[in-house]
């Protein structure tokens, strides 16, 4: 019990730590985006391939089962920008055909939701199984920024550097 | 107990806030006020139209995630065709082709729902014109998905066969396709296609990955296609066991974009019914009990603004019994395949496609497109919006060894194509949208 009640405490101070680094280091150059969690989920890093294949609805469960859900930034946002070009390929107009052919090919019921940064920390603190993409610099404490191939926001080799 | 900030009555008062203050912001401009006050007004308007954007999105996206929710799309497209050919209509017979000629395609309704946390439902219906000038109406798609995770869903009703790619990627909506028309392997079955595109019955399907790759499954089996090509058998099936198709594609990690993959089709066809009265020995051609074979292959490359993809198809028939002077273990073999390329340029995707058809003259179960002929299109694909596209393509088909059969070409188009080689150029423009 003692010894969960630490990892826990561990586990809090690294993810304090992680979002106070992230949100000192944003303002110094290019800005990174941060993949954010629940702070509850039990996820701390994904490999870069399962990122992609989250955001991209090929993989829709968690690891545990449970149904991704999976939050897109607001249309013509700087996050949106950045996805496109490193994870989907593709402009926005692009994203939106992507998504339609997804709904149609029913590989999804509809596609996700465009949300602020505020909208997309407040759904992620309330949901469980929600994800989104938010510039660090935004992040909160109230949620839990994961690592991509063990990469924070701010290190060399980070996926969604602008 | 716990009640959401998000209420349909804030959300009406925010709403009522600010067309209250909309009108009064205009007096306020209008009046000699300081302009501090206006500017105060204006920063004040924007935090709430923003926080009223918010409450919005935050509704949506819960809404998205709850039962019940019904999503409606659709697609629909309207072209012009012109071609080389100009057909002359013969009494009572219908011209497979039209030339100089606008069309109502296709209006297709789709539309799903989650009718629990991991079943969904999903119709498609389309209003499609046919070539009598006659519109019809077919429910292409009507399916409940049963949803295990990402290693396994099942889906039970009317679906699109996973054969190849085409089939299992575009369906119906000419918006998502790049060009105008489809490859000839891939028609739909009432507009002559040689696949059975729709299946009638069960469907399994899942994705797994194996850290360097991806495999996306799929095992169907359902009624199958009778005698005729079209319709699909969707009420009862006519033979068992039942048809069942393979489909097995993979993705590897080190090539974004890029997929490989193989799908095979088994099917038994049943003969025409015992002594057809249209029958007459020696003269109408007929198939007999079928073993059908539909073997595949595809490979296909999409990153960024690449698209690029080729199919194969071979087609076996073989016959099953000895009716209607046919030989048993008689095979026909048939082929069909196609290479597609496109680039995307801003709003604009040239587009080339190369398309072969090759069938058999002594296939009997193909009566409509007992035809080889080579097709090279090339055309531009503008997306003048996020929903809508206008394309321009021009195909150059050379036929050969085309034979005349029922309900085909009017008289003269059939003999400028027997006497082989004959070319036929068509031109078309078409806008296509989805909503």
């Amino acid at each position: 019990m003692e010894t969960k009640t630490m990892r826990t405490r561990a586990r809090k101070i690294i993810h304090v730590s992680m979002t106070a680094l992230a949100v000192c280091i944003a303002p110094l150059g290019a800005a990174d985006y941060a993949v954010v969690v629940n702070a509850a989920s039990p996820v701390t890093d994904l490999s870069q391939n399962a990122l992609i294949q989250i955001l991209k609805a090929e993989k829709q469960s968690w690891d545990g089962g449970d149904k991704v859900f999976l939050i897109m930034p607001k249309e013509g946002s700087k996050e949106e920008d950045i996805l496109c070009s490193k994870v989907y390929s593709t402009d926005s107009d692009g994203l939106k055909k992507y998504w339609t052919s997804q709904v149609f090919q029913n590989h999804m019921n509809s596609a996700p939701k465009n949300a602020t940064n505020r909208v997309a920390l407040k759904l992620v603190e309330e949901k469980p199984n929600a994800v989104a993409i938010i510039n660090a610099k935004d992040v909160t404490p109230a949620v839990k920024i994961i690592t991509i191939d063990g990469k924070k926001p701010g290190d060399a080799g980070y996926l969604l550097k602008e | 107990m716990h009640h959401s900030l998000i209420t349909p009555w804030r959300i009406g008062l925010i709403g009522g806030v600010l067309a209250l203050l909309v009108p009064s912001l205009a007096t306020a401009e209008d009046a000699p006020a300081p302009g501090d006050d206006v500017g105060k007004l204006k920063a004040d308007l924007a935090e709430l139209k923003e926080r009223v954007d918010d409450l919005t999105a935050a509704v949506d996206a819960k809404a998205s995630n709850a039962d019940s929710t019904l999503v409606i799309r659709g697609f629909g497209d309207i072209k012009f065709v012109g071609s080389s050919i100009t057909p002359t209509t013969s009494p009572g017979q219908a011209p497979r082709y039209t030339a100089d000629s606008f069309s109502e395609d296709a209006f297709d309704i789709f539309m799903n729902a989650r009718l629990g946390q991991n079943i969904t439902f999903l119709s498609e219906t389309a209003f499609e014109s046919n070539n009598s000038n006659q519109l019809g109406v077919d429910v292409e798609r009507l399916l409940i998905k049963y949803d295990f995770g990402d290693d396994l869903n099942i889906q039970v009703g009317r679906f699109h066969t996973s054969i190849g790619y085409w089939n299992d990627t575009y369906h119906h909506g000419e918006w998502l396709n790049t060009a105008i028309s489809k490859p000839f392997a891939v028609n739909f079955e009432d507009s002559g296609g040689i696949i059975p595109a729709h299946l009638v019955g069960i469907s399994f399907a899942g994705l797994r990955n194996f850290g360097d790759f991806e495999v996306d499954w799929s095992f169907q089996f359902g009624n199958g296609r009778g005698p005729t090509s079209d319709p699909p058998e969707i009420y009862y099936g006519s033979q068992v066991p039942k048809a069942t198709n393979f489909n097995l594609g993979v993705r590897p990690q080190a090539i974004p974009g890029l997929k490989i993959g193989v799908s095979a089709y088994f099917d038994h066809i049943s003969p025409e019914e015992g002594t057809d009265p249209n029958y007459i020995a020696g003269t109408t051609p007929l198939h007999g009990g079928l073993h059908e074979t539909i073997v595949n292959a595809y490979g296909v490359y999409k990153h960024g603004p690449i698209e690029t993809f080729a199919e194969i198809y071979q087609f076996t028939h073989e016959r099953t019994d000895n009716l209607y002077g046919n030989e048993e273990g008689m095979k026909d073999k048939d082929f069909a395949y196609y290479w597609q390329f496109g680039y995307k340029i801003g709003h604009w995707t040239p587009f080339f496609r190369y398309d072969v058809l090759q069938i058999s003259q002594d296939n009997n179960y193909f009566p409509t497109y007992r035809d080889s002929a080579r097709t090279y299109s090339v055309g531009v694909r503008w997306d003048v919006s996020s929903y809508n596209a206008i394309k321009l393509q021009f195909n150059h088909i050379r036929h050969s060894s085309y034979l005349p059969g029922p309900n085909t070409l009017p008289t003269n188009i059939e003999n400028s194509l027997v006497s082989g080689n004959a070319i036929e150029n068509t031109i078309s423009v078409q806008t296509s949208f989805a909503f």
